[in-house]
């Protein structure tokens, strides 16, 4: 073997670390960090017969907070990051108001120029089916106008746009080369702490994730993936422990003939979650495939594909099923309104706004969501108990001016939820992007997104049973503009309806279904905005927008009036 | 390359041409909920007569075009006892609807004709069936009385020289259980007491009670019955251990455990339980250190006490009493 083989270690690409080969002086000490100030005020308009005499119908809120970060490197191979946020509340003095944490903590290197690790804060991914942390809803469908103030929410969660899942614990990287047959194997190894025991009847609760990646060649590669959430038996009296292991293989594969290229994904996979010596726990196992080919024409930047996929209605996947949006979650801005002081539901100014909403660690079993967002794809690819197949079309062009996406996804349950009728799903979605700057060759940069999305979720009805038909429709526009020095234009509109009727679920401690509830929609919600963005640098903005927020109820006899909530929004960001 | 690419090919191709069987759902059954309701096989007893005291159980039936909440009310019709069983199913059978004889809601049963009535939620129709109880269910524990005799002569009494006092036994109203209670009342303006009862062991030939010595196996049970219009009403509960095992219980020196019911709540008679190992030491209704070893040993129990109280300005008070228990394991099922 070591005659056909000569096996050499290197460290993986990528390397956040320069460290190795590098020559250039590197300082032992630096500050990095963020800082911004943000504040609102809101104005709530209500419609309907009584006036509310008991909601304060305006808001004001506005902080200043400081991410101050040091990074060490007490030896080549090896660097300490530590954050720490200070935070102050306008309005308090003195102390009051002013809060300190430790926002990041970790340390990172490699050993023998071989195994990276990292150990503390750290943020890691898999695959979507066994450690992925999905977009939010509607994610995809906000203007720039507005992502200026969901990027804080995402900042704020460490919710990065490669969908790793910020953890606590440690990570061992390292890859093998080989001379034939295969070009390299990875390796990635992962365990942190979820849950701390607290000394009960609540274990400590362990995540760990574990991949390996053969790269065959530029024309295959292979993986196997394993997770697993489980409670470390003996960190509490509590004799009942979570175990719910996922394993998955992948293979990717791609071929050229002329100029087109070929090429073929696949995942598929089981998972098994149970609740040891806990007799009233059920045992859910289901397994999944996941598979897209794709055809793409090179000189025209034109591809297609179709993708077929199931998910069993058992298959648990805390690492890719953990949702982001905790819709139990009530807002903070006009939590109760009306003179009954009724909970008000999230919209899309609470969501983009709002980072309590936001999960954080992650969850077993199935978090709640709702439907009037995502009833196809609530918890991501690996949404449990859909089958069907996408089919869907990219195109670039103009020198790239113009990106232009197309899908249609068509997909059915696989067991009945309180019927053997299935439901069954339909969404369509177009997106695009346009420099117009670059159309026009004008220097300074105008650029327009679009992007429309139609769901709709039917089952039919029988005797008494209501059919279930749900439509919900997204359309956002946004263009952003260049207009003087360093000053941009911002407008965006994001208009969210839905329509219809449908069942939600009631689940006991295990996940199992109980009962039903109704769930009856018909409105909407536009949010509709623009502002003015002076750039500083590239690190560094100063924003003002006005945000209007419609949010229109049209059930009848519902608790909830139709609302409007005016927001101003001021906005400096820098990071250094 | 091609060999590779051509076998993935065609088995991503396979997997996406698999899909799953459907023969079952996830939850409850949504026709259940929605669907259409018929009454496919009427309420039937398993029998017109039945003796409990031989270990008797009757069985109701019935049948239902999807699964419903349904409740069967048995009643006595001498009594007033009645014994509720409910469920949510399209079957009732032996598998959900048995009855041992036992009341959900006091009185007791007695040996008597009784009404089966069958609701069905949300529906109009309510079945009916008769069944007559030949032998009551068999009591199990050791009874310190039902007052269903006479004054046991090794009892003592006290009972203040108020107004309109009765300390008797009577069948004058339903009784908790047979048809005899002990009736306990009067007007005392003077002093919370009103009366009080004494049971020694010794009214039954032993020294202390014969119970099991692991307090957390042993109950105290009785029945209590408020009087419509009065709620001032105390009844204290008091167990005397002889803890030095020499045939008197020594004041101020051994164990003292009480149980005090206030008369506040629904009129008509209930079941008190309470564990022996949870009875608190009193005074004045305020639990304190054990007076004795602090040791909860019901073979040493040695007198029943029971005491009628009231607030000396809260005028006339009233309460009745009946079937006085210990039971192992378990509390008194009725």
């Amino acid at each position: 073997m070591r005659k056909s083989k000569k096996i050499i270690f290197t460290l993986l690409l990528g390397c956040s670390l320069t460290i190795v080969g590098a020559q250039t002086e590197v300082k032992k000490f630096s500050l990095n960090g963020t800082a911004r100030t943000l504040a609102f005020m809101d104005n709530l308009t209500q419609e309907g017969d009584v006036a509310d005499t008991v909601t304060a119908p305006k808001s004001l809120s506005s902080h200043t907070m400081v991410d101050l970060g040091m990074l060490i490197r007490p030896g080549d191979n090896i660097a300490i990051q530590s954050t720490v946020r200070i935070r102050n509340d306008f309005g308090g003095f003195w102390g009051s108001g002013v809060t300190f944490d430790v926002r990041e903590l970790y340390v990172k290197g490699v050993v023998k120029d071989i195994v990276r690790y990292q150990v503390g804060d750290l943020n890691y991914k898999l695959t979507p089916y066994t450690f992925y942390n999905n977009n939010s809803e509607l994610n995809a469908f906000t203007p720039k106008v507005f992502a200026h103030l969901s990027d804080q929410i995402a900042y704020d969660n460490f919710y990065l746009n490669d969908n790793t899942w910020r953890q606590q614990g440690a990570s061992v990287d390292f890859g093998v080369v080989f001379k034939k047959y295969i070009d390299e194997i990875n390796f990635n190894l992962y365990t942190g702490r979820v849950l701390t025991t607290n000394g009960g009847g609540s274990p400590d609760r362990l995540f760990t994730a574990a991949n390996m990646t053969m790269l065959q060649s530029k024309y295959l590669s292979l993986g196997v993936n394993y997770t697993n959430l489980y409670d470390f038996a003996g960190t509490s009296a509590n004799p009942e422990n979570l175990i719910n292991p996922v394993v998955s293989g992948t293979a990717n594969a791609q071929y050229t003939i002329g100029d087109i290229l070929l090429s073929a994904s696949g995942e598929m996979g089981s998972s098994r979650s149970e609740i040891v010596n806990d007799s009233l726990a059920p045992l859910l196992s289901d397994n999944f495939f996941d598979t897209k080919i794709k055809v793409e024409y090179t000189p025209w930047q034109l591809g297609i594909y179709l993708r077929m996929k199931s998910v069993g209605a058992d298959f648990r996947s805390p690492g890719a099923q953990t949702k982001r949006i905790n819709f139990d979650a009530a807002p903070a801005a006009f939590e109760r309104i009306t003179n009954d002081q009724v909970i008000r539901e999230l919209n899309t100014l609470d969501l983009m706004r709002e980072a309590d909403l936001y999960t954080l660690q992650l969850q077993s079993g199935l978090m709640a969501f709702d439907p009037k967002y995502d009833n196809i794809t609530p918890f991501g690819d690996a949404s449990p108990n859909r089958q069907g197949y996408e089919i869907g079309i990219n195109w670039m062009g103009w020198k790239e001016a113009v990106k232009l996406n197309a899908a249609y996804l068509a997909q059915t349950e696989i067991r009945g939820q309180g019927t053997l009728n299935l439901r069954a799903f339909t969404r369509m979605e177009v997106s695009g992007e346009i420099a117009v700057n670059e159309l026009l060759k004008w220097k300074k940069s105008i650029a327009i997104q679009a992007a429309l999305r139609s769901d709709k979720t039917t089952r039919p009805g029988e005797a008494g049973v209501p059919s279930v038909d749900l439509t919900t429709d997204i359309i956002s526009i946004g263009l952003s503009a260049n207009v003087v020095s360093d000053l941009d234009v911002l407008i965006g509109i994001q208009q969210h309806t839905f329509a219809g009727f449908e069942f939600t679920n009631q689940v006991n401690a295990y996940d199992e279904i109980i009962n039903f509830n109704e769930y009856k929609v018909d409105g909407s919600q536009q949010m509709i905005g623009g502002g003015l963005r002076w750039n500083f640098s590239e690190k560094a903005y100063l924003m003002g927008q006005y945000n209007q927020l419609s949010w229109n109820n049209n059930v009848v006899d519902d608790v909830l009036p139709s609302y409007t909530i005016g927001n101003f929004a001021f906005i400096y960001s820098m990071k250094f | 390359m091609k060999k590779i690419f051509l076998p993935l090919f065609s088995a991503i191709l396979i997997l996406s041409s698999c899909s799953k069987d459907n023969t079952a759902y996830d939850g409850p059954s949504l026709t259940d909920i929605y669907g259409e309701f018929s009454l496919l096989n009427t309420l039937t007893v398993s029998s017109a007569t039945i003796d409990f005291s031989t270990g008797q159980t009757l069985t109701c039936g019935a049948e239902f075009s999807k699964n419903v909440n349904w409740k069967i009310e048995i009643t006595g019709q001498s009594s007033g006892g009645v014994n509720t069983i409910e469920g949510f199913s399209r079957l009732i059978d032996a598998t959900n609807a048995i009855w041992d004889g036992s009341a959900t809601s006091l009185p007791m049963f007695r040996t008597e004709e009784c009404v089966v009535m069958l609701t069905i939620e949300n529906e109009a129709d309510t079945l009916y069936q008769n069944v007559t109880i030949t032998g009551t269910k068999p009591i199990t524990g050791l009874v310190i009385s039902d007052f269903e005799g006479e004054w046991n002569p090794g009892w003592g009494s006290f009972i203040q020289s108020g107004a309109d006092m009765s300390f008797v036994i009577t069948d004058a109203n339903a009784a908790g259980q047979g048809s005899k209670y002990y009736d306990m009342g009067g007007l005392v303006d003077w002093d919370w007491l009103l009366g009080l009862i004494d049971i020694p062991a010794t009214a039954y030939g032993a020294p202390t009670f014969a119970l099991n010595a692991n307090p957390n196996n042993v109950y105290f049970n009785v029945l209590l019955s408020k009087v419509p219009g009065l709620t001032n009403g105390i009844v204290l509960f008091q167990f005397r251990e002889d803890d030095n095992g020499d045939g008197i219980y020594t004041e101020g020196e051994e164990d003292l455990f009480s149980k005090e019911i206030k008369l506040t709540g629904d009129d008509g008679w209930q079941l008190i339980s309470s564990k022996y190992a949870d009875l608190p030491t009193l005074v004045n209704g305020v639990a304190v250190d054990p007076i004795g070893n602090g040791i909860y040993e019901p073979q040493k129990l040695m007198q029943v006490s029971i005491l009628m109280l009231a607030n000396p300005v809260s005028g006339y008070s009233q309460a009745y009493m009946d079937m006085l228990i210990f039971t192992e394991n378990e509390p008194f099922k009725p």
